[in-house]
């Protein structure tokens, strides 16, 4: 009956626990997109890879040097401010 | 002791003022009788059944406690939206104490005996192929049926009899299969194999009822009849949506929600911090059930005790799990929280053999202290 006793009690921690648990997960599930932090949004998404220097440049434009910028990854020489990122990789 | 009674007269004195004044405010809105009525019935009745003296058929003080507050939430949910339906809950709940009162009085009178185990099996049973018998039924008995055959197997247990312990499961199973109850059959079989774990002295057991519990899932195609996938059924985007306090005016009725999901009706309506209150009430009801099991000094009333509490906090956890996406199944009914017929009746049971075996453990313990006076 000891181990019975002992086997009940885990048992009814494991179901509390368990219940408790989905409240938290609903909690949680209310709360993030209450507090904006949604990362959901394609437009936040392709703006941000835009923005990563890590990421892969758009070909460049034939004729002429050009150097990468943000908005279309390419601009004209004379409008060139050296980027020793973009020189390391050689473009 | 003196403190203790006070809280709890003014634990119980809130709760009474809080529903009279939930109908009041509607019924003065709307004028209709039957809200005045349920004004005056409800908090009267929580009365009546909280101050019912102590012997064989008083209900068990601290879970009454619990689940009358959600009984009354149901009541709540539809308030606003149609009072007739209100009524008709109210009438559902008063009908399901006579359950309340059986569960009770079955529990205190049930010697373990083959013949008693095996013809609450028989019944059990029968009411798990009422489907089979006749598909155009437009209710399931299940949760009654699970209540009967949780009787039988803690019987069977109770004799160390194992193998007809698990054959009565098994038939259990495998009706519900057949008649593609799935969250059902899940939530017997994980029922199961835990209360065998509970009562059994060796672990060969419980390892069997677990594999017999799988095969059969395997063998009836269990895991591919479920639709789909995860978050088939999630109705996670209408409790996000709910608002945090109650609201004023009543919520437009979702065309997808089931007719009697008053869980959803009653977040909908009174907010999420209600809603919170009601799982905790259960949660609050399953700690007092696994304390009446560990209390009693009979292990066929553990087992009983311990697959009541097990059946109502699987149910709830189904439901809630299934709500939020992470199971495939349809939300069936919240514990004590629906509107369905039969699932109230196998609620109250279950909480009168809660009750029936706490009533027990007071008699056994004012016999201890009987002894224990004349022995001086």
């Amino acid at each position: 009956m000891k181990t019975t006793r002992h086997r009940i009690r885990v048992i009814a921690l494991v179901l509390v626990c368990a219940l408790f648990s989905v409240v938290l997960w609903t909690a949680r599930a209310i709360w993030i997109p209450a507090s904006g932090g949604g990362q959901d949004d394609p437009s936040a998404a392709s703006a941000s890879l835009l923005s990563d220097p890590w990421a892969a440049p758009t070909p460049a434009p034939t004729g002429g040097s050009a150097i990468p910028t943000e908005e279309t990854g390419w601009v004209e020489e004379e409008t060139l401010t050296p980027e020793p990122l973009f020189n390391t990789f050689g473009l | 002791m003196k403190k203790n009674s006070s809280f709890r007269f003014r634990v119980a004195a809130l709760l009474l003022l809080f529903f009279a004044a939930a109908f009041l405010l509607p019924a003065c809105r709307n004028g209709d009788p039957g809200l005045y009525l349920l004004a005056a019935a409800v908090p009267g009745i929580m009365l009546f059944l909280l101050l019912l003296p102590a012997g064989f058929l008083t209900p068990d003080r601290p879970a009454l406690s619990c689940v009358l507050p959600l009984c009354g939430f149901g009541l709540l949910a539809t308030v606003y939206r149609s009072p007739d339906e209100t009524l008709s809950q109210g009438l559902r709940c008063a009908a399901s104490l006579f359950f309340l009162f059986s569960g009770a009085v079955l529990v205190r009178s049930f010697r373990p005996s083959v013949p008693s185990a095996f013809l609450a099996a028989l019944c059990g049973l029968g009411m798990f192929s009422c489907p089979l018998w006749s598909p155009d039924l437009s209710f399931s008995l299940a949760a009654g049926g699970m209540a009967l055959l949780l009787i039988s197997a803690a019987a069977f247990l109770a004799l160390r009899l194992r193998l007809p312990a698990l054959l009565v499961v098994i038939g259990g199973m495998v009706l519900l299969l057949y008649g593609q109850d799935i969250s059902g059959a899940a939530v017997w079989g994980i029922c199961f194999v835990l209360l065998f774990w509970s009562a059994s002295d060796s672990l060969l057991w419980s390892g069997v009822s677990l594999v017999c519990a799988g095969g059969l899932f395997a063998l009836f195609n269990g895991f591919s009849q479920v639709p789909d996938g995860p978050g088939t059924f999630s109705a996670l985007s209408r409790i996000v949506a709910m608002p945090l306090l109650p609201q004023e005016v009543p919520p437009e009725a979702s065309a997808d929600v089931p007719p009697d999901s008053l869980f959803f009706l009653f977040g909908e309506q009174y907010g999420l911090i209600f809603l919170f209150c009601a799982v905790l009430l259960l949660i609050l009801l399953l700690i007092r059930g696994a304390s009446v099991a560990q209390h009693t000094r009979k292990s066929f009333y553990a087992s009983v005790a311990l697959g009541a509490v097990l059946l109502l906090g699987l149910d709830a956890l189904f439901f809630l799990y299934a709500a939020v996406g992470f199971l495939p199944f349809r939300p069936e009914s919240f514990p004590f929280l629906t509107a369905s017929l039969p699932d109230l009746f196998a609620h109250f049971f279950l909480l009168g053999l809660l009750s029936g075996i706490s009533s027990r453990n007071d008699a056994d313990l004012e016999e201890d202290s009987r002894l224990a006076m004349l022995a001086h």
